[in-house]
């Protein structure tokens, strides 16, 4: 430990202090608009830094006695991140009128989840997985609960007990895999089980080789399922999206999901990537997905409410991300396959922008007219002409229609899917797509196709426009031009080691 | 079997049985404050445990902090609360029955799992208990654990040159500070800054709201 390892979580590190320096410029000069703007700018340095290592790309990048390992996968999720805190942070500066006196306190939690999802997408070791969780977690939960009125409350309850159940049932998880393996570090993880399967110590009738074994991953990616928002774990995310403020359920719902995946990704390719395991959890994510995605879709079409809806939403695209951690190469004869965690470092990508778009966009409507109902989104064709257009690239990229990023995000994700044998998989996907059309078009039909209740227009603040643009613009850019992100997702996930072809 | 051994077996199902029983209790009972008592005996149990399995320090601090501090505190809010000190809500029959079924269901796939799979280094069960009878009767030697010098381990005499499972830690207290600020310090670190947000968090929604 020493001075490589400070530089090599220095973004990290820097998203820490900028967090305590947040909240000590509010305590000392009370003036929210200052440490709105002021953490702002300073989300540059860990964004700086991030990119600073990515292009150093060092070539020890294990850090902390292998406590964290600082790849360009886990700087390719830092920046992603950094990126999200400061469009939540953004759009809170108007919708932050509701919390009072509490804007700085708002900023100082959002910072510190996101520091949590850093350490989260580097962590490399067991118990440091489940603390950077447990940061990443406990702020929002306090978050949900900011508006201080009776559902979001409830959100916030729901959150923090449910979030306390799926961590039992993750560190209940995490102590079978350590009993068995004899360690918590993944990749130490990984060398023992290759032992183990060259000693014979695996039984071949059995899934995943254990009972222990079996019982441990299973436990584990249900714990992880409840932060993907994925079945059969996805019950707390109408409750906690409705009764939420917007920021912050934008902020859940796109940071905490790829943050979610990216630590599965690496536990799955880095301690359980050998091939024989591989088959096994590739088989319980093709399930998994296909009821998630499923459920989310059927479940979303009878809603009025909005954020309910994008709640459902979310649950359905956590399906389709799904289908990509399925798509492994020992499911064919092909040696090397990146397809499948390449699809989905991309979906997260695109999915930050589209998702994004939308939040946004619902923000700054609902920050006028304070109704998240869909009739309440009638007519903003004509009263919010530049945002309702900006919701709309969102949704229809959430759809999956060309020339967004949803598009060739669902694209990649299916073509890995057919490349590794699982064409049935990719079908569902695409049944999946078709009936969820139907709910997201409805809005976009609700805003231009009915009458608007009111004449008076809807104009768009700065700020919080430009932050829509910007997520918008990107839905689009990465649907026409992808091949730069979808170059970086590959570098990304190139560098975790246990990946196929790496 | 050996008397030590012996003696070692019926500490552990006294420990095991209070701590489970306990552990039940606190869900079962319908008031409050005796699920706080009954979750500071489960504590109390399985710091019993800790002991067994020659944890003396971190037994201290279950005994000091969980027994001591958490449960005192949950009492105490209990009683200042007056309204939740009156009872739990009984929840109904069918979460009760589903509830029991689910429950033994993830049981015997627990204990199913933990019989039919070869643990890391605790497969030499007669080894282990060995080690565990040694240091009852205090006649153990220590090396270093192979593959980590930095970890004394106890082994019992008889078998002190040939075993090579790390298994109980001699001085417990040094190791586990040795393995709080090397190998885990990362996770060590971050806590403080989860106990920082939750403090933020706690203080911002027990604040008092102002008129606006």
């Amino acid at each position: 430990m020493g001075a490589h390892d400070l530089w090599l979580l220095s973004p990290q590190l820097a998203m820490a202090a900028l967090a305590c320096t947040a909240l000590v410029v509010d305590l000392a000069t009370g003036r929210s608009k200052l440490v709105l703007w002021l953490s702002l700018i300073g989300l540059v340095i860990p964004a700086a830094l991030s990119i600073a290592l990515w292009a150093a790309n060092p070539a020890d990048t294990l850090v902390f006695f292998g406590a964290a390992s600082v790849d360009r996968f886990s700087l390719f999720f830092t920046l992603l991140f950094t990126g999200v805190a400061a469009a939540v942070i953004v759009s809170a500066e108007k919708y932050a009128s509701r919390f009072q006196e509490q804007r700085g306190e708002f900023v100082g939690l959002i910072l510190a989840s996101t520091t949590g999802m850093m350490l989260l997408a580097s962590a490399n070791e067991l118990i440091t997985i489940y603390v950077s969780l447990e940061l990443t977690a406990l702020p929002v939960a306090a978050l949900l609960a900011f508006l201080r009125e009776d559902r979001s409350a409830e959100a916030g309850m729901k959150f923090l007990i449910l979030s306390g159940v799926s961590s039992a049932l993750l560190l209940y998880g995490l102590v079978f895999i350590f009993g068995f393996t004899g360690t918590t570090r993944l990749d130490e993880i990984f060398a023992r089980i290759g032992d183990l399967q060259a000693s014979g110590g695996f039984d071949s009738t059995v899934p995943f080789g254990s009972y222990g074994l079996l019982l441990g991953i299973a436990l584990a990616i249900s714990g992880f399922a409840f932060k993907l928002a994925a079945a059969p774990f996805q019950m707390w995310v109408p409750d906690a999206y409705e009764g939420g403020p917007t920021p912050v359920v934008a902020f859940l719902s796109v940071a905490s999901k790829a943050a979610g995946f990216a630590v599965v990704l690496r536990i799955l390719y880095s301690a359980f990537g050998s091939p024989e395991l591989a088959v096994e959890w590739s088989a319980l994510f093709a399930v998994l997905a296909v009821v998630t995605m499923t459920l989310g879709n059927l479940m979303a079409l009878p809603q009025k409410n909005v954020k309910r809806l994008l709640g459902y939403s979310t649950i359905s695209q956590a399906g389709f991300m799904l289908i990509g951690l399925a798509a492994v190469s020992a499911n064919t004869s092909a040696g090397s396959l990146v397809a499948g965690p390449q699809s989905v470092v991309f979906y997260l990508a695109g999915y930050a922008f589209t998702n994004l778009a939308v939040f946004l966009g619902v923000i700054a409507i609902t920050n006028r007219t304070n109704d998240n109902t869909i009739a309440g989104f009638a007519g903003m064709g004509r009263r919010a002409p530049v945002t309702a257009l900006l919701l709309a690239i969102g949704l229809i990229s959430l759809l999956g229609l060309p020339p967004t990023v949803g598009f060739m995000s669902k694209i990649f994700v299916f073509n890995a899917a057919v490349n590794s044998g699982l064409a049935w998989l990719a079908l569902a996907g695409v049944l999946n797509s078709v009936i969820s059309a139907y709910y997201y078009l409805r809005v976009i039909r609700a805003m231009y196709m009915e009458a608007p209740t009111s004449d008076e227009r809807i104009t768009l603040d700065p700020s919080l426009g430009v932050a829509t643009g910007i997520a918008a613009f990107g839905a689009v850019l990465f649907g026409v031009a992808p091949w730069f992100l979808l170059r970086a997702a590959e570098i990304a996930v190139r560098s975790l080691s246990g990946v196929a072809g790496s | 079997m050996t008397e030590s051994s012996a003696l070692v077996d019926v500490i552990f199902w006294v420990g095991a049985i209070a701590a489970i029983g306990a552990s039940v209790m606190v869900v079962a009972a319908r008031d409050v404050l005796k699920s706080a008592v009954f979750l500071a005996a489960s504590f109390l149990a399985v710091g019993g445990i800790y002991v067994l399995l020659r944890a003396e320090f971190l037994a201290a601090v279950q005994v000091l902090i969980y027994v001591g501090a958490v449960s005192i505190l949950i009492i105490f809010t209990i009683m200042m609360v007056r309204q939740i000190a009156g009872g739990n809500r009984s929840a109904g029959p069918f979460y009760v029955v589903t509830g029991a079924i689910a429950a033994t269901l993830v049981s015997l796939a627990v204990i199913y799992a933990a019989y039919n799979t070869d643990w890391s280094d605790l497969d030499a069960a007669a080894a282990s208990d060995q080690r565990v009878e040694a240091a009852l009767t205090g006649s153990y030697a220590s090396q270093p654990a192979p593959g980590n010098p930095k970890v004394d381990i106890i082994v019992a005499p008889a078998t002190a040159a040939a075993n090579s499972h790390p298994g109980v830690f001699e001085r417990s207290t040094g190791n586990l500070g040795q393995l709080f600020i090397r190998d885990y310090v990362l996770a060590f670190e971050i806590i403080s800054l989860v106990l920082l947000a939750a403090l933020i968090g706690a203080l911002v929604l027990a604040r008092e709201r102002r008129p606006t």
